[in-house]
């Protein structure tokens, strides 16, 4: 009998951090990187991922000391709460915004892979619903879920590595500083952001059952993530080489595409590899959408997690339609992740850290 | 007008009995007229009335119903001893006189098994059992002999769940039968079998059986709790039981396994699960269960561990399989045909080309006439059975695709899928899926691949938020438990290294090899 205070445990937060960055990223990913520093992208692959934990230790620690308040309770704390409220806020703005821009990615994917015909309001709708109705059931039965589809997620991605294997030439990859050092930092600014969506650690504590060992799951998470990545832009990059990679709009999809079964036993991969990616991008959804319902619930002292969810549905369906083209998509995706993204990943850890440190009395709610 | 007043009375007439406890009197008059008023209209109870030690000797009355108590006992060991061999003693032997109830009780009645109530409704509740109420004048007591014996059928092969390698008998729908072949293969005083009277009218047995130093308390006292709030007129069947007890009504997936096997409800209590026995029932219920169990079956534990994890990944082929197939097949080549590898996409089509209806109508047809098939075969007499399949099969695989009304490809996704269903080893697992299925056909006609794979996502939220008595309904998987990755939907290794018992199900003592020490040292 599984105790119903709706907490997981470390296993469940690895798998948690693990779904929800692995999603919408993962397509456009060897481009990005390709752009920045040519064939040194793998190399680039591996410091973002490394880079990244650094935000993780900031957040672990910050959330350790402070597991009981949650996020927007430990800024309050931190910062008194007209201020800290203030600084929740673009949190909240960068969760429900980043949740609106992955379904517009996806369902743009979808119709051009899958479903031409099909307006995006039919393709977004659905997905929103079933991850409100996952959302709304709590933390743990949505880790549940994340859980039971992660078999399949890791057959999906071992099946991928080995299948765009063949036919590549590796003399594409160059070695190391092949580019300058300086390239890989200005690169690492959207690099690092392609590993997005362990910002979910920032709202996640008061539901863990060991906040303790959060850093060292979630830093293995990363890890595999990143070991993920860095062999998918090497594939990438050695069937396309670097510059066609970084002309590509979804690299990742062009490679399955130039990949084939030997036995000629499906036709057109990458049709059935993106019918099961909607899993990948579903997980990520979740996530973020319980994220910007926990903050959401804080800021407006509701212990009840359950409808705030369903406030946001309109608000993000809506958002997820706005603008044009996929172009312009881009655009707005790239400006959420330099203004809001640098904030939510990089500033608010950091300045919730230096208090942390000055706060002497710690967060444990007993001895306040 | 006349009828309905007598019922009313009726009415009255049962409340108050069940209103005040009566207590039985000395005087035997008393007695036998309130025993003959309950039993008014009911012409299967037997009255006796005899006098002991001649027609002027002690009277004494004695009630059962006729074929549901055994007469050999009674007239051998009961009445013989009493009317016969007491007027071999001297009748007025005053100290016989005295101590007859003892005499009685202690050297007259020849049988194993008895006790004594002083409730007429006692005595009633247990002539209505199968026991026969002996009462004495002058004694405010009534002797309830265990006189049980009814017409039952013999342990057989259960037909639901046969197995190849393995035990062949099952249970019988005599409560007492089915706690008997499992108490044969637990062989320990701490294997408990509680048993609880439920129904306001039927008084069915329930028996609750688990091993107290292995179940989890929690669940064995949520099991007891729900099981005494059940406050309906007649239980028939563990059906009953199974729907009040289940946590969600309305899913069509069980949250309850129900066996025909002993030997699976004995795994399952030694495994720290609880059991539950309705009487008149041949199907057990044992709690908590997971999506899991229902794709094991009992064979998996008795042969090589190397055949069983192939079996099982079978298994979970055939049920997804059985799941999607007809979806996939709408959604593929309505949607997706550039998927399909062209030589067979250019055969479909051709096949397809005098079909004068989309995919998705073809699929239906074709689906809603298998369960039609099946739904018939299931409810027909044995030899006419065999004749619908031999219609069926030749409807299916062949006029109709003749006909012009389906292609020969559907015939083929039917049968796959028809042949994955019945492969799954649970019945009721199998039937859940032949819903779903048909949802997932619409959605496949909607979305496409799309739709399939938004489908198999809502069965699977829903899927997590099940619970079977507190445990998880996809554990061990999700929540993910290594220790019971030895033994799950794929791998199952062999005896040896199943060191400890299910993680997932909390029990006491988690140590199925190397600890437990034997109570009857």
């Amino acid at each position: 009998m599984t105790p119903n205070d709706d907490k997981i445990s470390s296993i469940q937060l690895g798998v948690f951090i693990y779904n929800t960055i692995l999603g919408v990223g993962i397509l456009t990913l060897p481009a990005s990187l390709a752009k920045e520093v040519e064939a040194g992208a793998w190399v680039l692959a591996i410091l973002s991922g490394l880079v990244n934990i650094i935000f993780i230790y900031f957040m672990c620690k910050v959330g350790e000391k402070y597991s009981e308040y949650g996020f927007a309770g430990a800024l309050r704390r931190q910062f008194g709460k007209v201020f800290g409220t203030i600084l929740a806020i673009p949190v909240l703005v960068y969760f429900v915004v980043f949740t609106a821009i992955v379904l517009r990615i996806f369902a743009e994917t979808i119709k051009l892979y899958l479903l031409s015909n099909t307006p995006l309001e039919f393709i977004i709708f659905p997905l929103i619903i079933l991850a409100i109705v996952l959302a709304r059931t709590g933390v743990e039965p949505s880790a549940r879920f994340f859980e039971s589809v992660t078999p399949l997620i890791i057959l999906i991605l071992v099946f991928l590595m080995f299948v765009a294997l063949p036919k590549s030439d590796f003399t594409n990859l160059r070695p190391v500083f092949s580019v300058s050092p300086v390239k890989y930092i200005t690169g690492l600014k959207s690099g690092a952001f392609a590993y997005s969506g362990y910002e979910i650690l920032l709202i996640i504590f008061p539901f863990l059952r060991k906040p303790e060992k959060a850093f060292k799951v979630s830093s293995i998470a990363l890890i595999i993530i990143t070991l993920f990545y860095t062999i998918i832009v090497m594939e990438t990059l050695a069937k396309f080489g670097s510059r066609e990679t970084a002309s590509l709009i979804y690299p990742t999809v062009n490679l399955i595409k130039a990949s084939e079964i030997p036995g000629g036993f499906i036709e057109r991969l990458e049709g059935l590899l993106m019918a099961l990616w909607v899993i990948f991008v579903f997980t990520t959804v979740v996530s973020t959408m319980y994220g910007a319902s926990v903050i959401g619930g804080d800021i407006l002292n509701q212990k009840e997690k359950k409808h705030i969810v369903s406030i946001f549905l309109p608000l993000i369906y809506i958002l997820s339609l706005t603008g044009e083209s996929v172009v312009e998509l881009f655009k707005m995706s790239d400006t959420l992740t330099i203004y809001l993204g640098t904030y939510t990943i990089i500033i608010v850890p950091i300045i919730m850290f230096i208090a942390s440190l000055l706060d002497r009395k710690g967060g444990k709610k007993g001895e306040a | 007008m006349k009828i309905h007043r007598r019922k009313r009375d009726n009415e009255v007439l049962h409340e108050q009995k069940f209103e005040s406890a009566t207590t039985i009197s000395e005087i035997i008059d008393d007695n036998i007229s309130k025993v003959k008023n309950a039993f008014m209209d009911s012409n299967d109870v037997v009255f006796r009335e005899f006098n002991i030690g001649g027609p002027e000797g002690h009277r004494m009355f004695l009630s059962y119903i006729d074929g549901m108590a055994d007469k050999i006992l009674l007239n051998d060991f009961v009445l013989m001893p009493l009317m016969l061999k007491a007027r071999e003693v001297k009748p007025d032997l005053e100290d016989i006189r005295n101590s007859l109830i003892d005499a009685t009780k202690n050297s007259a009645m020849a049988v194993t098994d008895f006790k004594e109530v002083d409730q007429i409704e006692d005595a009633l509740l247990a002539i209505m059992a199968g026991e026969t109420a002996l009462f004495i004048d002058g004694y405010n007591k009534a002797i309830i002999i265990a006189t049980r014996l009814w017409p039952a059928r013999n342990t057989s092969e259960p037909s639901a769940e046969t197995v190849i390698r393995g035990p062949r008998d099952g249970f019988v729908e005599t409560i007492r039968f089915n706690t008997a072949l499992v108490r044969r293969r637990i062989r320990d005083t701490r294997f408990k079998v509680k048993q609880i009277r439920v129904g306001t009218r039927s008084k069915t047995d329930i028996a609750i059986m688990y091993i107290d130093d292995i179940v989890d308390k929690r669940v064995l006292q949520k099991v007891e709790e729900k099981i005494k709030s059940i406050n309906i007129d007649a239980v028939l069947d563990s059906g009953y039981v199974q729907q009040f007890i289940e946590e969600k009504q309305f899913t069509p997936f069980p949250q309850i396994q129900t066996t025909e096997r002993p030997d699976v409800v004995a795994g399952a209590v030694y495994e720290g699960r609880v059991a539950i026995i309705v009487d008149n029932s041949p199907f057990a219920l044992i709690v908590p269960t997971t999506l899991n169990a229902f794709f094991q079956s009992a064979e998996d534990y008795y042969s090589r561990s190397s055949i069983t994890t192939f079996v099982r990944f079978l298994r979970l082929m055939v049920g997804t399989l059985s799941l999607v197939a007809p979806s996939l097949y709408i959604a593929l080549t309505s949607y997706h045909p550039g998927i399909i590898p062209n030589k067979l996409i250019l055969s479909i089509a051709a096949t397809r080309e005098g079909i004068p209806f989309p995919a998705f109508i073809e699929a239906i047809i074709m689906e809603l006439t298998l369960e039609f098939l099946r739904e018939a075969g299931v409810r027909l007499p044995r030899p006419i059975g065999s004749t619908i399949g031999i219609v069926g099969g030749i409807v299916i695989g062949q006029a109709a695709v003749s006909a012009g009304i389906v292609s020969p490809i559907m015939v083929v996704v039917v049968a796959i899928t028809a042949i994955s269903s019945f492969a799954i080893p649970n019945y009721e697992v199998a039937t859940s899926f032949r819903l779903i299925r048909f949802i997932l056909m619409i959605l496949g006609a909607i979305y496409g691949l799309y739709g399939v794979v938004l489908g198999c996502m809502a069965t699977l939220i829903h899927l997590v938020n099940l619970k079977s008595f507190g445990t998880p309904y996809l554990a061990p998987m999700a929540p993910f438990s290594m220790e019971d990755m030895k033994d799950t939907f794929i791998l199952k290794l062999p005896w040896k290294y199943l060191k400890k018992r299910p993680i997932h199900l909390d029990p006491e003592d988690v140590l199925r090899q190397g600890g437990g020490e034997d109570d009857s040292k």
